[in-house]
Formats: structure tokens, sequence, C-alpha cells
């Protein structure tokens, strides 16, 4: 256990400086707001339609819901680290460009803290930015020359996240978790005419504590649901601009530091349902999750916030969790992810789906330690709105592992 | 505890070497806010002159320049050249026995002159009286020193300035036995003894209209030759002995006669004469110190173009050679330094690129069907200067060539007041940025 600790305060340490410094996005999307929020979820989620409000944390962590961490097996350790890389092509009305990253999805630890009760703690990139624009042509007012402007985002915000689950009673289970949610988004923007450079450069810092309250409840051993609220966030904000001029003669620079408005997070209301089948080799989720944005008045240079709306679902089957042939203790598992989107361009909301599947491989037969692989493949707004088109191929990779694999590793 | 190096290993590999991928890019840019916007500004005035310098330092300068030639809008310029001089080698022992034989200035030409060398023209050397010295080691166009009337040498001929000749003067045989008698009886010793009676010469232009030439003061390209004959048992044998340019004391001194030009009434560096009383024209001639001024009065008006969020971008100042004001002869230098000059036409500072190199205004564009040249200056560095500036502190620029202080080039420039195609421009670009959302 203390091992463990000191391994896994090592690796947040690491993450935090890869969550700030890396773009793990290259959407044009990223352009708005905070970026692209990050869907990206812990343990088997990514390949069960990435929301499962109703799911125990007992071989995977449930970081969707706090109260998941009620019930959780005793003296287990669970460990959970995400990467993730993509594969995208972005096309617009009049060209189709590939893009590639990769990047950490998370870094999760949970434990119980006592028969009735667990916790954890989470690093999970929040929202992406990652954007790259590079040669725009724009005239020069009173002349027919152009100049030319290249546009570089990147950063995005991080949760940092603490979560408690309790058991009321043996079927009711309540939870609530903290996040600070934190991070810099840093533009900079590269106007050139002639020999002369002009480069504005921006970091924007936000940051702010969201409070999370989750509940499941099993109505039989085989049928639960969940429950999930997170709660309006104002996240506060402070931008240091510098502008630098690199001409001939001359070079200037300058540095202004300015409070940035409030970026107000919505209150997030989602519910799911999970049943078990077959003797629990078959395992559905179905969930739903609103986010009021319409409430929080804000729009964007592209276009308003509106609700939105996301669906998941998910099928996981494992033949035999205790079998001596290998696959059979192997989780196949699909899904399927819509959302809606918070943003209305020129009337259409730019949408998001994708199918996933994937598989859950055992590392060994002694623990629940397991190697989570997710594939998915989807699609981002639609070229036919006059929008830009992502279609994206995702491969993730959940590493999670039970705390029992390493407790043997201190006795070797 | 492997694994977890392995996978730590992992993480930082993905995300150190994926995420750069992305080259080319505009899928995204209707998408994209940004509000910096560029605009040219081509309205702000320009105000051209010309002004004097009341003296102009002509030490230093590796050429000499002589000769004299009239100009219809300059009137007569004139350059006389003063060279002191110093033995080659620095012994003042001839041979035993030696005889002497004669004595020549021999001027190595550098392939610089100014008008037509097709006239015959003539120099006359005489001897320094005075010791060519200044307080501050420095020679002015307008220096002078006491010469004894009595030329040592003269010489008529054609100038061949481009072939790589020297001119060869013969001197006066007096001068040379006199010179030769002190050496060999040892009256002169050393470098004292020898500038205490030999001070320098002066060579100088007779007044007709030819034209201004350029010599070398390396050591083996301008010098005097003392030749003398040593008796062997079948024949003489020659030597010779060589004085040449102590180049820290030599200079030109450059002068013009301006009756009758419309620079007669410009009598102090102050005083400067507007292109628009001047055929809408500004002038710039070298050696004689006259110079362009050019003033931009209003560069505080792009704060209302922009506001606080402005941001200077370029500033190019154009300007053009007056039609048929230059030719082979008359030549112009495609490059000319700049400087910053105050209300009282005094060089300030001389405008340096970011990296130290000096800052040029060129020829830009060539056009040998219309016979026109454009010279585009950068002139940010001024304008970024004046926007600064919290009092009008009345600058204004200048530029000259390099060889301002070393030759007579003139140059006549269209002013702002001239035909559009012709007249001096200036073009600023400008972005405006967004305020901070």
């Amino acid at each position: 256990m203390k091992i463990s600790c000191f391994v896994v305060s090592i690796l947040f340490g690491i993450s935090t400086l890869f969550a700030q410094s890396s773009s793990l996005s290259s959407s044009p999307y990223s352009l708005y707001g905070l970026g692209v929020p990050d869907d990206n979820g812990v343990g088997s989620i990514n390949s069960l339609g990435k929301l499962g409000f109703a799911l125990p944390s007992l071989t995977n962590i449930n970081a969707k819901n706090p109260a998941s961490l009620g019930r959780m097996t005793q003296k287990s350790f669970l460990f959970d680290i995400g990467l993730k890389t993509q594969y995208e092509t972005v096309i617009n009305s009049f060209q189709e460009e590939a893009r590639f990253t990769g990047n950490f999805s998370n870094i999760t630890v949970a434990f119980p803290i006592s028969k009735k009760s667990g916790v954890s703690l989470s690093l999970i990139p929040f929202t992406n930015v990652g954007y790259i624009l590079i040669g725009l042509e724009n005239n020069i007012e009173g002349s027919t020359d152009n100049f030319i402007t290249n546009v570089v985002g990147s950063g995005g915000l991080n949760d940092f996240k603490l979560s408690y689950g309790y058991s009321l009673t043996d079927k009711l289970r309540v939870g609530a978790s903290g996040s600070i949610l934190f991070g810099t988004i840093d533009e900079t923007e590269t106007n050139i005419v002639e020999a002369s450079t002009l480069i504005i450069s921006e970091e924007n810092y936000y940051s702010g504590f969201q409070v999370n309250l989750g509940a499941q409840y099993d109505f039989s051993n085989n049928v639960s649901v969940g429950f999930i609220s997170k709660l309006p966030t104002n996240l506060k904000g402070e931008q240091t601009r510098s502008i630098n001029t690199f001409l001939t003669e001359t070079i200037t620079s300058r540095e202004e530091d300015t409070r940035l408005d409030d970026f107000t997070l919505p209150l997030e209301l989602g519910f799911g349902f999970m049943g078990n089948f077959l003797k629990n080799k078959l395992t559905v989720n179905a969930d739903y999750q609103q986010n009021f944005w319409k409430t929080t008045d804000q729009s964007d240079f592209l276009g308003k916030y509106v609700d939105q709306h996301l669906v998941g679902l998910g099928v996981s089957y494992r033949k035999n969790p205790r079998s001596l042939k290998y696959w059979e203790r192997v989780f196949y598992r699909t899904g399927m992810h819509y959302d809606s989107g918070n943003l209305k361009v020129n009337d259409y909301r730019i949408d998001n789906y994708s199918f996933s599947v994937g598989v859950g491989l055992p590392i060994s037969l002694r623990t629940n330690s397991m190697l989570n692989i997710s594939y998915s493949y989807g699609q981002k707004g639609r070229v036919s709105n006059g929008l830009i088109q992502e279609n994206f191929h995702q491969l993730s990779f959940n590493f999670s592992f039970d705390g029992k694999w390493f407790i043997k590793r201190k006795y070797d | 505890m492997k694994y977890l190096i392995l996978i730590l290993s992992l993480c930082m590999l993905v995300s150190c070497s994926i995420d750069r991928e992305n080259i080319s890019r505009t899928v995204g840019e209707e998408f994209s806010d940004i509000g910096t916007r560029i605009v040219l500004i081509d309205t702000l005035q320009v105000e051209a002159s010309t002004f004097q310098f009341d003296s102009i330092i002509t030490s230093g300068s590796q050429r000499i320049l002589v000769g004299s030639y009239t100009d219809p809008v300059f009137g007569k310029t004139t350059s006389h050249g003063y060279v002191s001089l110093l033995p080659t080698n620095a012994s003042f022992d001839l041979q035993n026995d030696a005889v002497y034989d004669s004595i020549a200035l021999i001027m190595r030409y550098d392939r610089y002159f100014y008008n037509d060398t097709i006239s015959e023209q003539k120099f006359t050397i005489y001897e320094v009286t005075d010791d060519i010295k200044s307080d501050n080691d420095l020679f002015y166009n307008t220096t002078d020193f006491e010469i004894n009337t009595t030329p040592i040498g003269e010489k008529t001929f054609e100038a061949r300035p481009t072939k790589g000749d020297s001119l060869h003067i013969s001197l006066d045989n007096a001068y040379g036995m006199l010179l030769f008698d002190r050496l060999n009886d040892n009256d002169i010793n050393n470098i004292n003894d020898f500038l205490n009676e030999y001070k320098g010469i002066k060579i100088e232009a007779s007044d007709q209209n030819t034209s201004i030439l350029g010599f070398s003061t390396a050591t083996n390209n301008t010098f005097i030759r003392l030749y003398y004959k040593v008796p062997d048992e079948t024949e003489d044998i020659t030597y010779e002995k060589d004085f040449s340019v102590n180049s820290s004391n030599n200079f030109n001194h450059i002068e013009s006669d301006q009756s009758g030009t419309i620079f007669s009434n410009l009598t102090a560096q102050e005083q400067s004469l507007p292109s628009e009383n001047a055929a809408n024209k500004c002038y710039s001639q070298a050696g004689v110190g006259l110079a362009l001024k050019i003033d931009i009065p209003h560069v505080k008006n792009l704060y209302d173009v922009s506001g606080e969020n402005g941001v200077l971008m370029s500033a190019k100042l154009r300007f053009k050679p007056a039609l048929n004001s230059y030719s082979e002869t008359l030549n112009i230098k495609d490059s000319l330094l700049t400087y910053i000059v105050d209300q009282n036409s005094e060089v300030t500072a001389q405008v340096l690129e970011i990296d130290g190199n000096p800052v040029y205004a060129r020829i830009e564009n060539r056009n040998d069907e219309f016979n026109t040249l454009t010279f585009n200056a950068p002139i940010d560095f001024f304008i970024q200067t004046k926007l600064r500036e919290t009092f009008d502190q009345n600058l204004s620029l200048s530029f000259y060539p390099s060889s301002f202080n070393t030759s007579v080039d003139r140059l006549i420039l269209d002013g702002e007041g001239s035909e559009n195609s012709r007249k001096m421009t200036l073009e600023i670009t400008y972005a405006i940025y967004e305020d901070e959302d």
C-alpha cells in the first residue's frame, strides 16, 4: 500500500504536467468556449457509451458516479491509468485534413475506507484545446496585398477530483465529489506582413470548484439505477496577453493582465440503468444526461449555447470470470454514445456520435487487474450543415489494476 | 514496479511525440475569431527639404579627392587634397655614395570619378607650411592650411580613372635635391626631423569644369618617390626612397561656389530649403554637405486610427531620383544610409537594424524603359520614436550614401509635391488588435 501510494503520487505529479502542457485535441471546435469537453472515461466506460451512472466500482472504477464507491470489494485498491490516441479527418466545404493526437486520458485511484464507504482520487482532462491554423490570408485594408496569420491554440482544463461514496442501506448508496477545475488555455497568433511580424500570445488561466452528487439504488442483484447531478459552477479567468512586434529596425513588447469574464458551467443531471442478464454474463447499461447550458445565458462568437443531451448505451459480455480458458475470462464490450452538443451555429447543433467496441483483457487469474482496450469511430458536426465535420477513430487503453497486484509485488 | 515504469515511459513517449503532426492547416478558419486587422495608411504628410552641413569630416577617408566641376544645379564644386607623408620604411638612411636623380608624386586612381573625364585636367602641387594638426585629430571639408605659394610641381593630363593606372607627377628637382641632401647629410634622422621640415603637400585642382577624381591613400598606391643612383663598376644602380601617405593626417578640402544657385541662401545648418520652394525637389551633395531632410510632422495621427490597441507593422518611405538627374558620369549610389537629425539639423543617430547592421534605403525598382529608379527606405525606428515622444522634438530623417564624406555625388529627389507617379510617398501598415475579452 505504501509503495502504491508513493507511485501514484508521483504519477499524479507527472500527469499534471502532461495535462497542462500538451494538447489532447486537434479539433477546430476547441476554438470555442474552454475547448472540447473530454468525454473519455476511466476503466471500461469508454466502450460502454461513456456514461454508465448505474455501474459499480467493483472491478473497474466508475468515475461517473461517486455513489458507486459505497460498495467496493474490501481490501482492494483500484488504480487506473488511461492513454488515448485519435486519428481524425477534419472536413469543411472546401477541403479535408488529417490530424493525429495522443495523450494521457486519466489517472485514478479508488479504495474502500470501510465496509460501507470508499474514496477515489482522480485527475482527468476536463477540456482540451488544440487547434492550429496556418497560412490564413486576410486583406491589408486599403491595399490589394494580404497578410498571413497563423494561430495555434493549446492547453485545456483539468479536473482534479476527490470522491466519496457511502452505502446508506444494502440497496441505496449515495456519494459526493469535489472537483478542482483548473488549467491554462494558450493562444498564439502570428501576423506577418513582409518582413514584419506581430505575435499576440494569450495565456488564459481558469479555475473553479465543482460539486457533484450521486446516488445508486439496486432493485435487485441484477437491476440498478443511478443518478448524478453536477452543480452549476463559475470558473474564474485571468488573462496575460503579450503583444510583440519584430520590425526591420525595432522590436516592441507590451504585456497586459486582465480579469476574464467568468465562464459558467451549467447544472447537469444524469440518470442511468444497469441490468445483469444470463447469470451475470451479460451486462447492459443505458444512460441519459442533460446539461442545462441555456440557463447559463452565455454565447460565443460562433453561436449560442443550448441545452445539451447525452445518451449512452453499453453491453458487456464475459463468459466466466473463473474459467481457465483465457478468452472466457475476457470482457467483450460494445457501446454507443450520442452528444447533441451545447452550441448552435447557424441553427445547427454541433452534435457528435460514436460507436465503440472493446475488450477487457485480464492480466492475471488471481486479481481483477485488467487492460481495457476500446476502439471508437465517430463523427462530429456535418459538412452538409455548413459546419466542420470531424470523422474520428479513437483508440483508448485503460490499465486498471487491482491493489492485490501491488501487494504481491511487495513480497517478491 | 517494472510495469509502472514502463507505463510511465509510455505516457511520456506518447505525450511528447505524437501530437505535433499538424503542418499547413486552414480548416477551422471559419470558426476562428481572429480580430486583428491590418490597415495600410498612405495619407500621412511628408515634408522634404534640403539643408547644408556647416562642415563635414573629410579626414581618414582613404581617398584623395582632387578636381573641379561645374553643375547647373549645384554650382561649382572643387576639391583639393591635403596629404602628410611618412617614409614607407622607417629608415632615413640612403646607400653610401648616393647621387640624386629625380623626384615624383605617384598617385593611383581608386576608380572614383565624378563628371565627364574628357577634358584635360591640371593639378598643381604645393608644399604645406603649417603643421597639419587639429585639436581633435579631425579635419573638415572647410579646413585649410598655409602653403608655400611656389608650386613644387604641376601636371596637365587626360584622366584615365578606371584603367587601374597611376598618375605620375614630376616634382621640382630643387625640392628633390634638398630632400636628398638632408637625408644624405643626416640632417633628417627620424620622423620628427622629417615632419619638422616636411609638413605635407597640397594637391590643388585648377578650377576649370573637368571632373573630380579619387586616388587611393594605401601605402603603395600614392607616394612621393625619390630616385637616386649609386655608381657601380659597370653601370649605376638606381635606388628609390618612398614617402607614402600618413593616412591619419590626410583630408580633402571641398568647396562649393553656390552663388546663383537655389542654395545660395542656405548659410547656416539649421536653415532648410523646403521642396515646395525648390521645384518640388530636395537635394543632396556629398563632400559639400548638402543633405536631405524629411519630416513626417503628424505621426501621432496614427493613434486616431487605432486607439490604444494599435501597433506599427511597417513604415516605408519611397522616393525617386528626379528624371535626368543622373547619368553614367553623374552616377547614383544604389543604397543610402539612414540618419535621424534634430531641429538644428544635427545628426543625433544613425538608424540600425535589430541585428546592428546599418539600415539602407535601397533601390527596389529600376525601370530602364522609363528611366526611373525608386528607393525604398524602412523607417519604423523613426516612426516609433515619434510615436513615443512626449514633446515634439522636431526630429527628421536624412539619407545619404556611405561615401558622403569621401565623394561629391549628388542626388536630386522628387519631393512630396511632385506629380503622383513620381512623388515621395509614405506607406504605413498598422495592426489593430482586439480588446481583451
